[in-house]
């Protein structure tokens, strides 16, 4: 199994630490060209996509691999494998958090750290932890994610709207950083919103950040200190943003916080 | 002049909802279009609402993920679809594209919205197109791979059955040949010859026109062939094949093709072949076991014949001496029962060799069973059995023969005396079914276990050896009742409920259609004994021939005895005889020909000559015949039987 295409890797930089970006739910790794430029110089820069998103081979997703996160975990390792045999730091937005997470206590010696973007372990309420859903309101979110990606899915639909005030963009195609396979999308949706990995928390033993923004939908404030009160090693930090995507509407902010939590521990 | 309307106006009534948001979701600006839809009034949304509070869960969450960062990335998102809600709650299906622009320092978005119930419905519909799509696209791999496996299973079972199939096209004259076939006769599809005439070339000459003609016949008559051939094996060697199938036919009755199966046979035409010389020889050995039981019969008789002479003779000296009374007795019963016994076996193997023939005649089954009765009464009484007969009330004609007939119930009625023990109950009832008399005999005996009924009827099978000894029987009766019944185109059974509930044997012979001749059945004659008449008895058997002079003489005949042929002629010329008992088998010269030597001369032509044969069958009969015998006796000679021929020469 080759990683390298399975996972559309990139490698950008020559550092001596090794920093690992992955993308979170809906994507690819092009969330991430807003924060990479601060790293460039310091580190080696690891860019990728989940199987089943970007331009990873959709030939490779494997239903019942990917039934769990469990299996995005075990390419995390093969990913950390194949780049580096140092511990690395792992930066992951959203499910990609949980994903290091699983990765984390399977392997820590492969972690020098963690940095969770707008994480949750559980989408869903239970007793009395908050996640912010019902079991229906992820039904309903897959019926849209359905809806949707049947316009998504052929591979060239034209471009209908330029980006006439970023014209660095070029004339990328409409919604491209989503498109994938619908069935795929279907699958990928429950698996990520119906997941609870909640017990893995007190389990990771990696120093961890979370970044938590102030007015997130889909991972609320309860979240973020819930973790951080589960896990023994974990620093929590607010980021001043509306939305699920600091990195993208906030980079400046979020930029800031992982570096000063990486210069104060680990360079 | 027409005016166009200002561009307000356009904006505020255009085809579709148009909203401005920060980039947050902040809405700053709408048009009416966009307002009526949601049923609210412009002032109760700008300032006030996010775009995002009209969505729905699964909207804000899809906002979150996608929307936001493609806007964020791109600067444009593009035909989103997704519901918006109303203030009545209502959900109202949009597309919406957005489109990000900076205006001085800060960022807005331009939003428009378009209804599109009836995309989302046609999208719905196409979504259940394509589910039913997979799911028929699903089942029909799922059954294309039966179909495949359960091809590989058909391909498998026919291959270890030794078999395959082909087909031949009429018109073209093709011959297809699945693979099995092709590997049972070790051809590869490239060196296999698919034209009819390379198919015909691998039959052997011999059958070629046997198939043509059969798969024609089988065409042209519609029916299906079966035909068996050889078939050359790619390696040169031949299979035996036999072949069924059909042929298909078009509309208008024109024959399409041939369909058929191949077995190859070849193992079983050996087993055939095998077991065809097994059986030969299972014939040879049986014939010879039947020579030799015809042989040994015939062997035992001999003896016996002196030795019922001397008892005769015996008997006319006991008087004087109990001792000699009493053994005489003995010797008697058991030179009595032997000569049955012997007689018995000698009739099985002529059965068995197909050389005993019945003299048919169309008699009533009452005579015969009377007859039968008769001769067995004496049994039963002293068995103190209670004896029942039940005749039939009207007369049921056979075609059969007498003696035989009479042979059959005796026997069952014999046997059913011998295996009751003394005080039982025996019954014999005749009557008709159907186009058949039933001849039943049911007693209350030993009973037969019901593993030894189906063999009852064999040679010499034994029910229990201690009971059969006990009885003196050795089982001969059973198999000659059956071979007569066999005989006569009838059928016997056997019943018993097990051991000590009784037997029945079940005789069914088939009726015949017209009236009885006269009834031959053989009385038992009392013979006045002619005397004073001259006979010579030739026969090498010294004993034989000594023993029965003497007893003739006894009877006051006068007898002369020669032991070869030769010396037979020439006492006979001297003596001139009234009566010759002529033994066929001599040393010198037969007894044929001693009888046509005597015929030929002047005293010779009024002699009774009567030949004494141990093999009695009817070709010695015409033999004797055409010699100038009168007459023909078997040995051992019942001295009963010969009084009453001699008393026809005196008539």
């Amino acid at each position: 199994m080759n990683v390298i295409s399975r996972n559309n890797l990139q490698i950008i930089g020559e550092g001596p630490m090794v920093i690992v970006f992955a993308h979170g739910f809906g994507c690819d790794q092009n969330m991430w060209r807003y924060l990479t430029p601060e790293f460039q110089d310091r580190f080696t820069i690891v860019l990728f996509d989940l199987v089943g998103s970007g331009k990873s081979d959709l030939s490779a997703y494997d239903f019942q691999k990917y039934a769990s996160l469990n299996g995005y975990a075990s390419d995390l390792i093969e990913i950390f494998n194949a780049v580096t045999d140092k511990p690395v730091i792992f930066v992951g937005h959203s499910v990609s958090a949980m994903i290091g997470l699983i990765a984390s206590v399977q392997a820590p010696e492969k972690f020098l750290c963690q940095i969770m973007i707008a994480p949750s372990p559980c989408y869903i309420n239970d007793g009395d932890y908050i996640g912010g859903f019902s079991r229906a309101d992820i039904e309903e979110l897959c019926d849209t994610i359905d809806s949707n990606y049947l316009g998504w899915s052929s591979s060239m639909a034209p471009a209908i709207m330029g980006a006439p005030e970023q014209p660095e963009l070029g004339i990328e195609l409409t919604n491209s950083f989503c498109r994938t396979d619908p069935e795929i999308a279907k699958h990928f949706t429950r698996v990520t919103f119906l997941s609870d990995h909640r017990d893995a928390l007190p389990k990771s033993v990696t120093p961890t950040l979370i970044l938590q923004c102030s007015d997130d939908f889909i991972a609320p404030c309860s979240v973020g200190e819930y973790m951080q009160k589960q896990m023994s090693n974990a620093e929590l930090c607010y980021i001043n943003n509306v939305g699920h995507c600091p990195h993208l509407s906030a980079p400046d902010e979020s930029t800031k916080t992982i570096v000063s939590y990486l210069k104060k521990y680990f360079y | 002049m027409d005016t166009i309307p200002d561009l307000s106006s356009s904006f505020e009534f255009a085809a579709c909802g148009l909203v401005t948001t920060d980039m947050n979701g902040t809405i700053r600006r709408t048009n009416s279009t966009f307002c009526n839809w949601l049923d609210f009034s412009a002032h109760e949304l700008v300032e006030k609402k996010k775009i995002q509070d009209f969505f729905t869960v699964g909207g804000r969450f899809f906002h979150h993920t996608h929307w936001a960062p493609l806007l964020q990335l791109q600067g444009s998102v593009a035909e989103i679809l997704m519901d918006l809600v109303n203030k009545k709650g209502e959900r109202i299906p949009m597309l919406i594209n957005a489109v990000r622009q900076k205006h001085g320092d800060t960022h807005f978005d331009h939003l428009a919205f378009f209804i599109a119930t009836d995309r989302k419905k046609y999208e719905r519909e196409l979504l259940t197109a394509r589910k039913n799509a997979e799911i028929s696209l699903t089942s029909l791999k799922q059954t294309q791979k039966e179909l495949r496996e359960s091809r590989d299973l058909l391909s498998i079972a026919i291959l270890s059955a030794q078999m395959g199939v082909w087909s031949k096209d009429l018109t073209t004259k093709q011959v297809w040949w699945s693979p099995e076939l092709l590997q049972l006769t070790g051809f590869s599809p490239q060196s296999f010859g698919s034209h009819t005439d390379a198919f015909q070339q691998l039959i052997h000459t011999d059958d070629l026109f046997h198939f043509t003609t059969e798969l024609e016949k089988s065409i042209s008559n519609r029916i299906d062939f079966s035909v068996q051939f050889r078939l050359k094996h790619a390696a040169g060697n031949w299979l035996s094949m036999e072949c069924r199938g059909h042929a298909t036919y078009t509309e208008t009755g024109a024959a399409l093709s041939v369909f058929g199966i191949a077995i190859d046979i070849s193992e079983r035409k050996a087993a055939e072949q095998k077991l065809y010389e097994l059986n030969q020889q299972l014939k040879i050995a049986d014939r010879r076991k039947d020579e030799f039981l015809a042989t040994l019969a015939h062997e035992l008789r001999n003896p016996l014949a002196p030795m019922r002479n001397i008892l005769e003779i015996m008997r006319t000296k006991e008087a004087q001496d109990p001792f000699l009374h009493w053994s005489r007795n003995i010797l008697e019963r058991h030179v009595l029962q032997m000569t049955h016994l012997v007689d018995d076996l000698m009739e099985v193997s002529r059965i068995s060799q197909g050389r005993l023939e019945l003299r048919r005649q169309k008699l009533d089954i009452t005579d015969l069973v009377q007859h039968a009765v008769e001769t067995s009464y004496a049994l039963m009484e002293k068995s103190n059995h209670t004896f029942t007969v039940i005749k039939p009330e009207t007369p049921i004609i056979i075609d059969a023969d007498s003696t035989r007939i009479i042979q059959i119930i005796s026997n069952l009625l014999n046997n059913a005396a011998k295996y009751t023990p003394e005080g039982g109950a025996i019954s014999l009832r005749a009557f008709q079914e159907g186009t058949e008399v039933v001849l039943s005999v049911l007693d209350s005996g030993i009973g037969i276990p019901p593993e030894q009924l189906s063999n009852v009827f064999g040679m010499f099978s034994q029910l229990t050896p201690a009971l059969e000894r006990s009885q003196g029987g050795l089982g001969i009766g059973l198999a000659l009742v059956q071979g007569l019944v066999e005989l006569h185109g009838g059928s016997i059974i056997a019943r018993s409920e097990g051991e000590g509930k009784g037997s029945e044997f079940i005789v069914r012979l088939p009726i015949a259609e017209s009236a009885p001749e006269t009834s031959i059945i053989p009385e038992n004659a009392t013979v006045t004994l002619m005397t004073n008449k001259k006979i010579l008895i030739v026969d090498d058997n010294t004993d034989a021939a000594d023993s029965l002079s003497m007893l003739l003489e006894l009877t006051e005949h006068k007898t002369r005895v020669a032991y070869t042929g030769t010396s037979g002629i020439s006492i006979a010329e001297e003596f001139l005889p009234d009566a010759i008992l002529l033994d066929i088998g001599l040393p010198d010269i037969n007894g044929y020909e001693v009888a046509r030597r005597i015929r030929q001369q002047p005293w010779g032509e009024k002699i009774l000559i009567v030949a004494a044969t141990g093999w009695g069958q009817s070709k010695d009969k015409e033999l004797a015949k055409d010699a100038g015998f009168n007459g023909h006796l078997t040995k051992p000679i019942d001295i009963k039987i010969l009084t009453a021929l001699l008393n026809e020469i005196g008539t």
